[in-house]
């Protein structure tokens, strides 16, 4: 899920204890703050860890970007999402509205 | 559509930030490029993206980055605007100023993305022949022309190109389709198994199709066997749909359940398992009564933990995934600016 579409989704239901968490993989800060700005993103954004504190890759075994990862309020991993298409914004507010 | 079209996309976007790096060319076509990638990361539309890619290729068809600005247009204009007839004219007239080999399949790989809703009239077969005319292909371009294949259903053609590339499925081959990349042993064996794997499963697809029944099932079991799995478990390649899909049409509707379940449990992964499954579901049932409930349940047993992590924010301060998200509903993204 492109960044900018998650913001409408967390403004609207945070209230109700939805969260969004975004790590950065690639570590090109400048290029993010950047970003995030633009956007006005202001859910939690993290930078990735170098070498052996490395989560990307090396925990979620995640390759492709975007890919995104939706957890319980029990911290259970209940659905994922690689890319970004046409569409994909309604599945994931009904996932999310589910969970809630 | 499909899983393929979802990473096309993406192997569009990591072009353009690749591109972002080299900058000391100075022709009139690597000029219009660099602006191109100055303006693209400041565009929201598919309009407005479709229109910087058509005015590239209208003025510079032939060059290294004409594959990418395929892609832009067959998913922006083809799917996002709906307009996948404009989108193969748009590509079809660039490809007759294409040369350069390689590029000549790129295009045409993207045109094939568009067979779904035009009719597309290429030989997948001579488009792939055409290249390994000029050299060997890659691993990445056996696994194009396979995908394609499969979605096509020229099995032949699948079984033929998905072997080939499990010829390539070797930390060795690996590494040398990328020699300027550094990667670690752990990496590069990784992803040598989930060539294998994504092989394999393909190829027992084909195979399947072609009424080799017991070397498809081997092939699924092969594949199996590699262990090439997600976060979550299931594999990473379309295996479960695949295995599946075949249990079920020989009648073996439990282990097709089982198979698609797993696939299917997590969301839609561009396989169609789910529909697939609903199929499966239905055939037991007499009905899909309980379908959702049983998706559900499913989901909820094959459900992991997610692992705790500490990163910094880009204020300097150490955040653990526990401290945002414990007991509420959370969506973890990955991602890096394009």
């Amino acid at each position: 899920m492109e960044l900018p579409r998650l913001q409408p989704l967390y403004e609207q239901y945070k209230d109700q204890g939805f969260e969004v968490v975004a790590v950065e993989a690639k570590r090109d800060a400048e290029r993010a703050k950047k970003f995030i700005e633009e956007k006005g993103l202001t859910y939690t954004t993290l930078e990735n860890g170098e070498d052996d504190q490395e989560v990307v890759g090396s925990i979620f075994k995640v390759r492709s970007f975007p890919s995104s990862f939706l957890i319980d309020r029990d911290g259970k991993v209940m659905y994922f999402h690689l890319g970004f298409e046409a569409g994909d914004e309604e599945r994931l507010e009904d996932e999310i509205k589910t969970l809630l | 559509m499909s899983r393929k079209t979802t990473i096309l996309t993406l192997v569009v976007l990591v072009g353009l930030a690749g591109a972002c790096a080299k900058q000391e060319q100075a022709s009139p076509a690597e000029e219009a490029w660099s602006a191109l990638v100055e303006e693209w990361s400041g565009l929201d539309t598919a309009e407005e993206k479709t229109t910087l890619a058509e005015n590239y290729l209208a003025e510079f068809p032939d060059t290294e980055h004409s594959g990418s600005m395929a892609g832009v247009v067959v998913y922006y204009r083809g799917q996002e605007m709906e307009d996948p007839q404009g989108a193969y004219d748009v590509v079809a007239s660039t490809l007759e100023h294409i040369v350069d080999p390689e590029q000549r399949f790129e295009v045409s790989m993207e045109l094939f993305n568009l067979a779904d809703s035009v009719e597309v009239p290429l030989d997948l077969a001579q488009v792939a022949n055409s290249l390994s005319a000029h050299r060997p292909l890659t691993y990445s371009e056996h696994q194009q022309v396979f995908e394609t294949a499969v979605d096509l259903e020229e099995w032949m053609v699948a079984d033929e190109h998905a072997l080939a590339a499990l010829d390539m499925a070797t930390p060795e081959a690996y590494r040398a389709d990328y020699p300027d990349r550094e990667f670690t042993d752990e990496d590069v064996a990784e992803r040598a198994q989930t060539r294998k794997a994504t092989a394999l499963a393909y190829d027992g697809w084909a195979l399947y199709n072609m009424g080799d029944t017991e070397l498809a099932f081997a092939r699924f079991a092969a594949a199996d066997e590699v262990g090439s799995v997600s976060y979550l478990g299931i594999p990473n390649t379309p295996l479960y749909t695949f295995w599946g899909r075949a249990a079920m049409r020989e009648g073996d509707l439990d282990t097709a359940i089982e198979l698609l379940g797993a696939e299917a449990a997590f969301g839609n992964d561009g396989s169609g398992a789910e529909a697939f499954l609903r199929d499966a579901y239905t055939a037991k049932n007499g009905n899909e009564k309980g379908f959702d409930e049983f998706l559900w349940a499913t989901r909820g047993e094959l459900a992991k933990r997610v692992d705790d992590f500490t990163l910094l924010d880009y204020e300097g301060n150490q955040i653990s995934l526990a401290d945002v998200s414990t007991g509420k509903v959370t969506l973890l993204a990955f991602w890096f600016p394009t």
